[in-house]
């Protein structure tokens, strides 16, 4: 913790350097070039007991005009049962009544590689102040995501895990030695139908979860190592990056028939929660034009329960200009 | 001999065009904080038909654009390719070379097709090689426009189209 503290310190107190907003996880305010396309390949990922969990994506965006971007995004990972797990829910008897829980899901489970799914995200720029080397921007987002996955935790990830409806407000503020953009907004994802095993070894059971609502609220810097000082495309460019990524979600509704069965929740994977999470990171710009970066994620207050730790997040991103 | 005239009179109307032209242009852009940013600019700049080559100070965060010879130079396309790159013209001058132009009272010139309004100097002709700053929303920040927003008058006589407002 007291590195990570340290560290924010050497941010704020940093002088004569410019700031860097092209944060490997989070959206800066700033929009992709009008006519410009960006492509981006990432990679996801961390061991869940024994496995080892992937998720590989690509995200391509354009500037379709100086204030209005638009992304896709499509991935594919082995995150998910192809249906939902057997200790989702469990049921014992007394007398003639049935009594319905959620169970215990087991994790470390070897899955299969799928299509997770796609997403379409924009953004528009509503706020500009520029200086000669500060700017100040917001800018709104929408984000539509389509998933088809047998997702068995309440907190709601679009693109990856959830089908669903995001939108917030994104910060940027950038001054001479640090930048910073603090993201807010919301998640609603759309409640998956399917089935469940029996744990008793009857036919599977048509199984609706309906996932937590959920809240983010994301604040990150980035600061420039390297060049000291601009002289030309070619100098490598070094940025390291400090993201704290935190979300709140509601509980979930499990239902089997027309009965809840999720009530009281036994597991803390459907349970309400909220957390946020540091992601330490450092990126290389080569001739100003490919983009490699590299962020380890570690829980800061509280834990995530649909990813383990630490988490590792790779991606490759290059801008074409056209003729 | 009337084929000698017509040589001759082509010869004179393209000396005319090739020395009166803006021959270059620097540029201050705000906003600019990385070296893609400013490569993004420079790539903008670059997609203008006119511009022969674009040299960015990374620095400073300005850019000295050089022109095609003979090109018909547009000053707007310019701020716009700042403005799609997603960043603001911080400001805008450029080098005219001028034959000579005595200046109307209110300020008003025609120069390779582009009608312009000098404000602000007691200046009563234009000859050789002068820099001259755009003003407009699109070349200044806010701020700095609001300044000069005052003396921003079109009174070229019968003239209704678009001039730009430059100063020395």
């Amino acid at each position: 913790m007291k590195i990570y503290i340290c560290l924010i310190l050497y941010f704020f107190t940093a002088t004569s350097i410019d700031a860097q907003e092209l944060y490997p996880i989070c959206e800066p305010a700033s929009n992709v070039p009008k006519g410009t396309l960006g492509v981006r390949v990432f990679d996801e990922s961390y061991k869940e007991v024994s496995i080892y969990r992937h998720m590989f994506g690509i995200k391509l965006m354009y500037g379709l005009t100086p204030k209005l971007s638009i992304y896709v995004s499509a991935c594919m990972s082995n995150h998910h049962s192809p249906v939902l797990p057997v200790g989702l829910t469990t049921h014992t008897h007394s007398g003639n009544k049935t009594i319905y829980t959620t169970g215990n899901i087991t994790r470390g489970v070897q899955y299969p590689y799928e299509f997770n799914g796609d997403d379409l995200y924009i953004k528009y720029r509503f706020v500009t102040s520029d200086g000669q080397n500060s700017h100040f921007r917001m800018a709104a987002y929408g984000e539509l995501s389509y998933v088809n996955e047998a997702h068995d935790e309440t907190e709601p990830t679009l693109l990856d895990d959830n089908s669903g409806f995001g939108a917030g407000i994104i910060t940027t503020y950038l001054i001479h030695h640090f930048a910073a953009t603090f993201t807010t907004g919301i998640v609603l994802p759309v409640a998956y139908n399917g089935y469940a095993p029996d744990p008793y070894g009857g036919a599977d059971v048509a199984t609706k979860l309906v996932y937590g609502n959920a809240v983010i609220y994301n604040l990150s810097f980035g600061y420039l190592l390297y060049p000291r000082h601009y002289k030309n495309y070619s100098q490598t460019n070094w940025n390291v990056y400090i993201e704290f990524m935190g979300k709140s979600y509601g509980e979930a509704k499990v239902y089997q028939g027309p009965q809840m069965v999720s009530s009281p929740i036994l597991t803390p994977l459907l349970q309400a929660g909220n957390y946020i999470e540091i992601y330490p990171g450092i990126q290389c710009i080569i001739k100003s034009d490919l983009r490699i970066d590299f962020s380890i994620g570690y829980p800061f207050l509280g834990t995530s329960y649909v990813r383990f730790y630490p988490v590792y997040m790779f991606g490759i991103q290059r801008y074409f200009y056209g003729k | 001999m009337k084929g000698l005239t017509i040589i001759l009179l082509c010869l004179c109307f393209f000396s005319y065009f090739s020395g009166a032209q803006i021959t270059e242009v620097e540029i201050g852009v705000n906003g600019l904080t990385c070296s893609q940013c400013s490569r993004t600019v420079e790539m903008r700049i670059r997609k203008l038909s006119f511009v022969k080559n674009v040299e960015m100070n990374l620095e400073h965060t300005e850019g000295k654009i050089l022109f095609k010879n003979g090109a018909q130079v547009n000053i707007d396309k310019i701020a716009q390719a700042v403005n799609d790159a997603g960043f603001s013209v911080r400001y805008l001058q450029a080098s005219f070379t001028f034959d000579h132009i005595d200046l109307a009272p209110s300020g008003c010139f025609e120069f390779d097709k582009d009608n312009y309004v000098l404000i602000n100097t007691q200046k009563k002709e234009l000859k050789g090689t002068t820099t001259l700053k755009f003003i407009g929303k699109k070349f200044l920040p806010k701020k700095d426009f609001d300044k000069w927003q005052p003396y921003m008058k079109n009174s070229c006589a019968g003239n209704n189209s678009k001039v730009y407002f430059v100063t020395m």
